[in-house]
């Protein structure tokens, strides 16, 4: 057997980026260990940074010269999707080190691991956003969470944060055996781990357990859906699967949560669409009374309820900005089954990605913020805390209402838009039910603008109760420049963003045919609202 | 098919009737006479000392991990190196760039003392 043809320059030009990245992180982890260990390791970050940058531009040139490939022998797709997704996580990973090397000063936790471990995260992410196959997905997932375990337990002399990270590894793992066990049932029904092989076995005469034809055990399949929903449903926090995500934030160092709040999102996002777009979109996968769809849509329901709802109480910046994170995933959840509601309504999914982009620049920027105050291991994080420095500190203080505008989903902020598409996917669909799904996310978003105004009305109407010490550091501000200004600019200028998550969704290279026939035709330009109940699963 | 093992589950049945009934048996029958000597903590006659669960110096662990990285070395090397002329020189490549990245595990633990015992 000639085993040469299974790993091709081809292959390795198209991992490119990624390969970028790891090696980068090996450099940056040799660099840290014959480092004098009292001098500034500023420059670890730069190098940090330079290395995502290299990765980025080499995935938009990829992107811009129209890559759609299949690598390693159909186990990666480096498609427009893979590399948009691609740039989001590039994108908060340089935010998060620009917003990292003085924090970590401040705090005495100035180690070249961090970095090595974000760059070898980042990398994990970007497999789970190519991978075609369940194994290969696996792999990202686990080569992203293993070092953001680490990480959050950076603050080595805080219990808090020791407790942040055990949580955060206990719970993953468990998460991670949910995944494995829904790919031992899919693969013993199917025979396959390819996601597109699992479509084309799943649509031919339903599911097959030793070539008998199983009507009878229709639950295998939703049992192993079921599984997968969990696993991934743990990683981008959406209820009931949440219950980390306060702790763990509050815990992590304010840099690190930066990246974990954003990254890890647009990643499991990715892997949604990636498994239930490419391996499961026929029926009756999707349409049946147990299907994905069905469970999506109430994920979505109660996440964007229990997070709006919950943030309102909190008294922890931190914490809020935690449930605030699980309402996010019920908005992306929203355009997610919208987008999947039929191959028709597809075009929706770019909503999802431009909510990502939108989300990554006001999460990071929110945290960078909070990331500015606080020094040796004392992070201010309170609403108390944060009370009056829109006075002392203004700029830092603009910056984290622009933040807050736009997560709450206030013109002329890119939350807004990304809001505005979400819940537009969600009534392009025309059916019923998810014109009310889109009513009652529209409602509970207005319950969160509540507390996100909250924090506004705290920073400039509030006296200060004890004097808060900033971090500064030219990095930092450069990241929250950066942060607020790309807020704005796609809230008033939204359609570079989203010509670019149109093209990401036009490029998914399994995409079932159905799909790529919708997408293929020119885009509806009407809303068809039936209001009368149709014919729905 | 499944039935050649059926004896095997009347084992299984037997056994625990077995040691559920002396048990309950014992429990039932048996004669009770607690003193103090006797609901104390056994210890090779001798009184205990201190606490069973004590906190292990991290070294350990270091050697544990160093142990399973080179364990899995193995793992991957030696399978390799008993088909690695029909793997040619992509195989050579493969396998040379991953003991690269592990040798520079190797470099980062001893840099940083993951391996002097003091």
């Amino acid at each position: 057997m000639d085993f040469s043809s299974f790993v091709t320059g081809t292959d390795l030009r198209l991992i490119a980026p990624m390969a970028i990245v790891a090696s980068m992180g090996v450099a940056v982890l040799m660099l840290e260990v014959f480092h004098k260990s009292d001098a500034s390791r500023k420059y670890i970050a730069w190098m940090s940074i330079l290395g995502l940058g290299v990765a980025g531009l080499d995935s938009a040139y990829l992107l811009m010269r129209g890559a759609q490939h299949e690598a390693f022998g159909g186990m990666l797709h480096i498609d427009s999707f893979a590399l948009v997704i691609n740039l989001l996580i590039i994108l908060a990973g340089i935010l998060a080190c620009l917003a990292s090397p003085a924090y970590l000063a401040s705090h005495r936790i100035d180690r070249g691991e961090y970095y090595s471990l974000l760059l070898f995260s980042a990398v994990g992410m970007m497999t789970m956003g190519a991978a075609a196959d369940l194994f290969t997905m696996f792999m990202g997932l686990e080569m992203m969470s293993i070092p953001i375990y680490c990480l959050a337990a950076f603050f080595r002399h805080s219990s808090r944060s020791a407790e942040s990270g055990m949580k955060y590894f206990i719970l993953g793992a468990f998460s991670s055996a949910f995944l494995l066990y829904g790919i031992a049932l899919i693969y013993g029904m199917t025979g396959t781990t390819d996601l597109e092989g699992i479509r084309v076995e799943m649509a031919a005469g339903g599911f097959f357990v030793q070539g008998n034809p199983v009507d009878q055990l229709a639950t295998l399949p939703a049992l192993a859906m079921i599984l997968l929903i969990v696993a991934f449903g743990f990683k981008v926090a959406a209820v009931p699967f949440h219950m980390w995500t306060p702790d763990v934030y509050e815990g992590a160092p304010s840099s690190v949560v930066s990246f974990m709040s954003t990254a890890v999102k647009t990643a499991g996002f990715a892997a949604l669409v990636r498994v239930f777009v490419v391996g499961f979109f026929d029926q009756p996968a999707r349409l049946s009374d147990t299907g994905w769809l069905v469970v999506f849509f109430w994920l979505a329901i109660l996440s964007m309820a229990l997070g709006n709802v919950v943030a309102i109480v909190q008294t922890n910046v931190k914490r809020m900005l935690a449930y605030s994170s699980i309402a996010h995933a019920g908005y992306l959840l929203v355009g997610f089954v919208a987008a999947s509601h039929s191959a028709e309504n597809f075009e929706g999914m770019q909503s999802v990605v431009f909510y990502l982009l939108a989300y990554t620049f006001a999460t990071v920027g929110a945290f960078a913020v909070l990331a500015y105050f606080g020094k040796r291991g004392e992070e201010c994080t309170t609403f108390d805390d944060l009370a009056g420095i829109g006075t002392r500190h203004p700029g830092a203080a603009l910056a984290m209402t622009i933040f807050m505008l736009s997560s709450a989903g206030i013109p002329p902020t890119a939350g807004f838009v990304a809001k505005f598409y979400v819940f537009r996917a969600a009534v392009m669909t025309g059916s019923t039910e998810f014109v009310v799904l889109a009513v009652v996310g529209v409602m509970l978003s207005l319950a969160g603008v509540y507390y996100y105004l909250k924090l506004i009305v705290s920073m400039y109407m509030k006296t200060a109760r004890r004097e808060v010490t900033a971090i500064g550091g030219v990095e930092m501000k450069m990241a929250l420049v950066i942060c607020a200004a790309a807020t704005l600019f796609f809230g008033i200028f939204p359609s570079m963003g989203l010509d670019l998550a149109k093209t990401s969704v036009h490029g998914i290279i399994g995409a079932p045919p159905a799909v790529k026939a919708a997408l293929a035709s020119p885009a509806k330009a009407t809303v068809k609202l039936e209001l009368e109940p149709t014919a729905e699963p | 098919m499944l039935s050649q093992y059926v004896p095997l589950l009347w084992l299984l049945g037997l056994a625990g009737a077995v040691v559920g009934g002396i048990l309950t048996a014992t429990t039932l029958l048996g004669p009770k006479k607690p003193s103090k000597t006797k609901n104390a903590a056994f210890e090779c006659g001798s009184g205990s000392i201190g606490d069973t669960r004590q906190r292990f110096s991290v070294k350990f662990y270091m050697v544990a991990i160093t142990f399973i990285v080179f364990d899995v070395e193995a793992v991957f090397v030696i399978p390799w190196a008993v088909v690695s002329k029909s793997l040619g020189w992509v195989g050579f490549g493969a396998m040379g760039v991953f003991l690269v990245i592990l040798t520079l595990g190797l470099v980062y633990e001893w840099a940083s003392g993951g391996l002097e015992w003091d």
